[in-house]
């Protein structure tokens, strides 16, 4: 008796799995959830008042659970297909590589708060390298070109990043502290755009460290990854200067055992 | 979207494994079923933080309903239980 209420147990795990996992390919939380719905029902009803089995009645609520869940994050849940996500993403970035490899510029980016960047959280690529920041006492002009200082040769190009769209996904600006932070890049990484596994920030004085695991954002090498990072490092860079309110720099990005360390600086 | 499929899937094999132990286990009540159920989908709700804010908002609502399933079965087990002491 309890061998074939396993089996049958088992039978409607694989066919959950089976079902899940064609479905979960193409994204249809809601169709899942809506099949599910209808079966859960059925095997309710006639578990409980046709067949009499609890166990089967049971399966059936369980069915009828995971149906409300699934339906709940079908509605929520962007149904744009990842393909055109990746095709206006390569656009953009290629667009971007093709005005800094025009320049000619190699110099880091300098991750800019929304309240340095006119209005939005920017990258600021200084077209001379030896600068510094110290004299940016005001917002910059919201420009492609925008001047930084007072020198005539304080000028540099000042980029929308994937991170300045990205922060647009947070409710709020992410809190300076690092639980506040480590928080809000678990939410924007992990939950929201769903490529990493989990974040870990390891704070320094001047310096800050980010760990990704298990990264799945396909990242094609281009010449903004010198000045700008790989998407990633710009997403964390930019989610870090606007909740320190200061200039960030990305210092280093490591690929090893499926973890992306990522070394930031943090500019007075 | 893999953050959301190893939610369902956890919520899934908990669920599933739940009732085989409870039919192991010789439980033949439904409401012995549905309770335990209810609470093991808000806690691994709650456990799985990162949710995105819409996301967040929609499964509250679920568990909410939830939650009015699991007061209404309680209820129903005290009444069960007060009213022969009450009224005999």
């Amino acid at each position: 008796m309890l061998l074939r209420e396993f089996g049958l147990s088992l039978a409607l795990v694989l066919y959950y799995s089976m079902m899940s996992h064609t479905l979960f390919k193409k994204n249809h939380y809601t169709l899942s959830g809506v099949i599910l719905f209808t079966i859960g029902v059925l095997v309710t009803l006639l578990s409980y008042f046709v067949i009499m089995l609890t166990w089967l009645t049971a399966l059936g609520f369980c069915m009828l659970i995971l149906s409300f869940i699934m339906i709940a994050l079908g509605m929520t849940i962007s149904q744009l297909p990842p393909e055109v996500c990746s095709i206006l993403m390569e656009t953009s970035m290629d667009n971007m590589a093709k005005i800094v490899e025009e320049l000619g510029v190699r110099t880091k980016a300098i991750y800019l708060p929304s309240s340095l960047a006119g209005g939005k959280p920017q990258a600021l690529i200084p077209l001379q390298s030896h600068t510094t920041l110290s004299s940016i006492t005001h917002s910059l002009p919201a420009r492609l070109v925008a001047r930084y200082g007072a020198n005539p040769d304080d000028i540099g190009l000042l980029l929308s990043t994937p991170g300045t769209a990205a922060l647009n996904l947070l409710s709020q600006k992410p809190g300076p502290s690092s639980s506040e932070l480590e928080s809000a890049l678990s939410i924007l990484l992990v939950g929201t755009l769903g490529v990493a596994d989990k974040v870990r920030l390891v704070n320094g004085q001047e310096k800050v460290s980010v760990e990704i695991l298990h990264p799945t954002m396909e990242q094609r090498a281009s010449w903004c990854d010198v000045c700008l990072g790989k998407p990633l490092a710009s997403i964390v860079a930019t989610v870090l200067a606007e909740a320190w309110n200061r200039p960030i720099t990305i210092i280093q990005e490591t690929y090893m055992n499926n973890t992306c360390t990522i070394s930031f600086e943090v500019r007075r | 979207m893999k953050f959301y499929n190893r939610y369902i899937l956890t919520t899934t094999i908990v669920l599933l494994l739940t009732t085989v132990i409870l039919t192991a286990a010789g439980i033949n009540a439904l409401h012995y079923y549905v309770i335990p159920y209810i609470i093991e989908a808000i806690i691994i709700t709650e456990c799985f933080a990162h949710f995105n804010i819409k996301a967040r908002r929609s499964l509250n609502m679920v568990n909410i309903v939830f939650l009015g399933i699991f007061l209404l079965l309680i209820s129903a087990g005290l009444v069960k239980i007060l009213y022969p002491l009450v009224f005999r």
